[in-house]
């Protein structure tokens, strides 16, 4: 009889303690006990960022093994249980520590830069978010030129279309072009300074740049070739049109000739 | 020598670790490539990184917990006075039990290299049985410390502790060499340099296991052959040293 009155009895202070006691409403309530039911586990959007050491000693000597799941938590990171969360909610503080230290997991894998450039650099909050993105990208670039030219190029791209900052995009840019052995990137990538510049108005840096090609890089296959034609046209289609506006004094004679060739054409047409 | 390993064979089949790892590994793998199928990119190399990690953590943690409670039960039943009362010397029975516990190991990752093989996209097939053979080697290892600490001690649950203990300290050393030589740790006071001399001490008696069986070989391929040499010559001097040891004691054992 006692066992059975126990047993109900411990059963009831159980359900007392996950519920809470509390007596009235409003302003008179009195709490008793708050009940474990409204304690929820805190769901963070980014994970807190662990130190080196802690990297090192969670690893347990597979560096890679701890890398790939480190990034795939990343990916999911505030999307989780059900969750979806706006990326300008995201701490791009904490995110950028997190990016380097997946970079120093393995900085030849291209999974993180992918996440950074195509999924975090989509942020609504552009002004705020972006630059943490433009300055991993960077350096990801810089850390490897020869191999990773195409994170330096996206850093650029979003220099330039995301944060409208032609200054920052034309430094990175031409660090790029400056960076990037000949021969291994495409030529857009040694081209890029000159479509900036052309975009900030400078005409003639751009006109330099792209005769710098033309004598600089002979060996380009046919396909490149058609692209820097059309380029040229283009380019220079562009002086034609803005030629009032532009102190044709310090270009280059072969950019005049081709100026001057272009309005030939133009006016037999 | 050669009924002693099939004897352990037998055993193993008996006790369902072969049924019971091939399950894990299975599940295992099946997580681990729908995991690479939801990853942004490098889903093949996020697969391949799973496997190698897990399919490690599972077959260390089978084999120890195998290799402890079976040395037990053999105490336990007197299957070791049975073997002992035929024309055995006690050195060849450690060696032999060794033998039968490598061979056990030699079998599962035989098994786990072929699937990744068939059906998984690896750097390279050397990186793979670069990989491979680094795993039997550290398996290998890690059984001539279980069946050591088995010896040694008469709880199997303390020896299956011990040898988590020994395992997870060896794969931590890289980074207990990495604390010392932090700036933080620099510091003159007491505990900073008796806790520095005792991570140097243990880092000099244990063996290196961070640099066996790393998953960046699967993903990126194996950089030099120093990493090779590497886990070679840790292995080639510690089994010997471990089994040494494990006959030393053994041979003073009373029945």
């Amino acid at each position: 009889m006692w066992e059975k009155i126990t047993v109900i009895i411990l059963a009831a202070l159980q359900v007392f303690f996950w519920n809470g006691v509390r007596f009235g409403e409003g302003e008179s309530e009195v709490i008793i006990w708050e009940g474990t039911r409204s304690f929820k586990p805190e769901l963070g959007i980014v994970p807190p960022v662990p130190r080196p050491e802690t990297v090192k000693a969670l690893s347990l000597g597979d560096e890679q093994f701890y890398f790939r799941q480190a990034a795939f938590r990343l990916q999911n990171a505030g999307d989780t249980f059900g969750r979806v969360t706006s990326l300008k909610n995201y701490d791009y503080s904490a995110l950028y520590q997190w990016w380097k230290i997946l970079d120093s997991l393995d900085a030849k894998s291209d999974f993180t830069p992918s996440l950074v450039s195509y999924y975090y650099g989509s942020s609504q909050d552009a002004k705020s978010h972006v630059p943490y993105v433009v300055k991993y990208l960077h350096e990801h670039g810089a850390s490897d030129p020869e191999r990773k030219w195409w994170w330096y190029s996206q850093a650029v791209y979003h220099a330039k279309h995301r944060l409208k900052d032609n200054d920052l995009a034309l430094e990175i840019a031409t660090e790029m072009a400056q960076k990037v052995p000949k021969g291994v990137a495409p030529l857009w990538v040694y081209q890029m300074p000159a479509f900036i510049l052309e975009d900030k108005g400078e005409y003639k840096a751009a006109c330099d740049i792209i005769l710098n090609i033309i004598d600089t890089y002979n060996d380009v296959t046919q396909g490149e070739q058609n692209f820097m034609n059309h380029f040229l046209e283009e380019r220079i289609g562009a002086l034609v049109a803005n030629e009032d506006k532009i102190d044709k004094s310090q270009f280059d004679p072969r950019c005049l000739f081709a100026i001057e060739k272009h309005k030939e054409i133009n006016a037999l047409q | 020598m050669r009924t002693t390993i099939k004897y352990i064979l037998l055993t193993a089949l008996r006790d369902w670790l072969f049924s019971g790892l091939f399950v894990a590994l299975f599940l295992a793998y099946a997580v681990a490539v729908f995991l690479g199928g939801t990853a942004l990119v490098e889903g093949e190399q996020m697969a391949a990184s799973y496997i190698a990690g897990s399919s490690r953590l599972l077959l260390v943690i089978g084999l120890i917990v195998f290799v402890c409670f079976h040395v037990r039960r053999a105490f336990d039943n007197r299957e070791i006075e049975v073997i002992l009362s035929r024309p055995v010397s006690r050195s060849s029975f450690v060696i032999a039990y060794w033998l039968g516990f490598a061979v056990v190991s030699l079998i599962l990752i035989t098994v786990l290299t072929a699937s990744i093989y068939l059906f998984l996209t690896v750097h390279s097939s050397s990186s793979l049985l670069i990989w491979s053979f680094s795993l039997v080697l550290e398996l290998w290892l890690v059984v001539a410390f279980s069946l050591f600490a088995s010896l040694l001690l008469r709880s199997a649950v303390v020896a299956v502790l011990l040898s988590f203990g020994f395992y997870f300290i060896s794969r931590m050393l890289g980074f207990f060499l990495f604390v010392m030589e932090s700036p933080l740790h620099q510091r003159p006071d007491f505990f900073s340099v008796v806790t520095g001399k005792l991570l140097e001490a243990v880092s000099a008696v244990l063996p290196r296991l961070d640099f066996y069986s790393k998953s960046e070989w699967l993903v990126h391929g194996v950089a030099d052959d120093v990493n090779i040499m590497f886990f070679v010559m840790q292995t080639v001097i510690y089994i010997p040293f471990l089994l040494w040891m494990a006959i030393m004691d053994f041979k003073r054992r009373q029945f």
